[in-house]
């Protein structure tokens, strides 16, 4: 038999018609020649469909029915079971994206195995960060790397539009260094210049590649456009590669803002990078 | 006596040669034709038909049998027609060659 006469006997309408005309013959064959003369009929009709080719095919529908029955009497067994598997694939595919996060992708930036973090502890705090001061001395008097670079994650009230009700984004506050050290090449624009890393410079934000889709449908456009921070107007100079999406694996951050800026934006009476406050340091050698 | 392995479509077309029947007339047939040497169970020639039909060996209609009842009645396609005379110079093949081995019944002696 050809596949496709064979394929034509799995159409249910099909086999109800070829169902329903074995049994008007086999009924009309048991009147001429008297029932016990043909044998058991019901069996003849089961080897008469085995002839189709789809036996396998109909024991396992068969099975999968009687499956759906057994459980459809035992309705708590079920929810135990479809809770305890929803669970199970839950936490399965939340550790997997941890794992793949911190152990799986590599940093967003050039040079990945050469790049190391680099903080200050103390005795009741190991990851307490470096300051401002600290990690000036670093950059300027250190050998052991190619560059030092500073970065502190923020969160910002964000609007594109000056008419715009804020958002809040993460924002992480740079040193000016932070994407020459990275080895990270802007996707539009530029990077922040050495002379706008004080508080006092004209205010140049970044943004990411994602904030640039999604507010500036990424239209060049967006170079030289302003962008209100905490209040403060903001230039954008430049927009991050898709490619580049922070130095936090959890945490990725829309805006990018010099380190200079912190005392403006927080309004702080004392510029905090005078301060023995917190940053982290990153080195890449 | 039973059947030689896969001689009953054989049969069952060479039955038909002679004109359509229904599926017990095949039966019967065959029974009669042997001298009542092959009885074939329906259990078992009812799947062959069913098989010679979807191959296009045999095709089927209702009729209306010798004792005015309606029936199935069987009859050869021409395809079913060219798989019998393969079919049977094959078996003659067979015979015949078997023949040759076996040779002349030989007589018991008591």
């Amino acid at each position: 038999m050809t596949i496709w006469n064979r394929i034509k006997y799995l159409w249910p309408a099909r086999r109800r018609r070829e169902d329903r005309e074995m049994r008007e013959e086999l009924g009309s064959l048991a009147e001429i020649a008297g029932t016990n003369e043909l044998g058991n009929l019901t069996l003849v009709m089961e080897d008469a469909r085995a002839t189709w080719g789809w036996t396998w095919f109909d024991s396992i529908l068969r099975d999968v029915r009687y499956s759906l029955r057994a459980l459809g009497r035992q309705p708590a067994f079920v929810a135990v079971a479809v809770l305890s598997l929803a669970l199970a694939i839950g936490a399965n595919s939340a550790i997997f994206s941890f794992a793949d996060a911190v152990l799986l992708r590599p940093l967003p930036v050039k040079n990945p195995t050469a790049v190391l973090d680099v903080t200050s502890a103390t005795p009741d705090d190991l990851f307490e960060g470096m300051s401002f001061p600290d990690y000036r001395d670093l950059r300027d008097k250190s050998r052991s790397f190619s560059g030092l670079a500073a970065y502190r994650l923020t969160t910002l009230a964000a609007a594109a539009d000056p008419t715009a009700p804020a958002r809040i984004q993460f924002a992480n506050l740079v040193s000016d260094n932070f994407f020459a050290v990275a080895g990270v090449k802007p996707a539009a624009g530029r990077v922040f210049l050495p002379d706008e890393a004080t508080g006092h410079a004209q205010p140049a934000a970044m943004v990411s590649y994602d904030f640039w889709q999604q507010n500036y449908a990424g239209e060049p456009s967006v170079i030289g456009s302003p962008l209100r921070l905490n209040g403060i107007v903001f230039t954008i100079i430049g927009v991050a590669p898709a490619s580049f999406t922070g130095l936090d694996r959890f945490v990725r951050p829309s805006i990018f803002i010099p380190l200079g800026m912190e005392q403006r934006l927080d309004g702080d009476p004392m510029d905090p990078l005078e301060e023995r406050g917190r940053f982290t340091g990153i080195g890449a050698g | 006596m039973d059947l030689l392995q896969g001689t009953l479509d054989m049969l069952v077309l060479r039955t038909l040669r002679a004109g359509s029947l229904h599926g017990y007339g095949i039966a019967k047939s065959i029974r009669s034709t042997s001298n009542e040497a092959l009885n074939i169970e329906f259990g078992s020639l009812y799947p062959a038909l069913k098989r010679l039909e979807a191959k296009g060996w045999i095709a089927s209609g209702w009729e209306t049998s010798e004792h005015n009842r309606r029936a199935r009645f069987y009859k050869l396609t021409a395809a079913g027609r060219k798989q019998l005379a393969r079919e049977h110079s094959k078996w003659a093949d067979f015979v015949s060659a078997v023949g040759l081995i076996m040779g002349t019944l030989p007589e018991v002696k008591g």
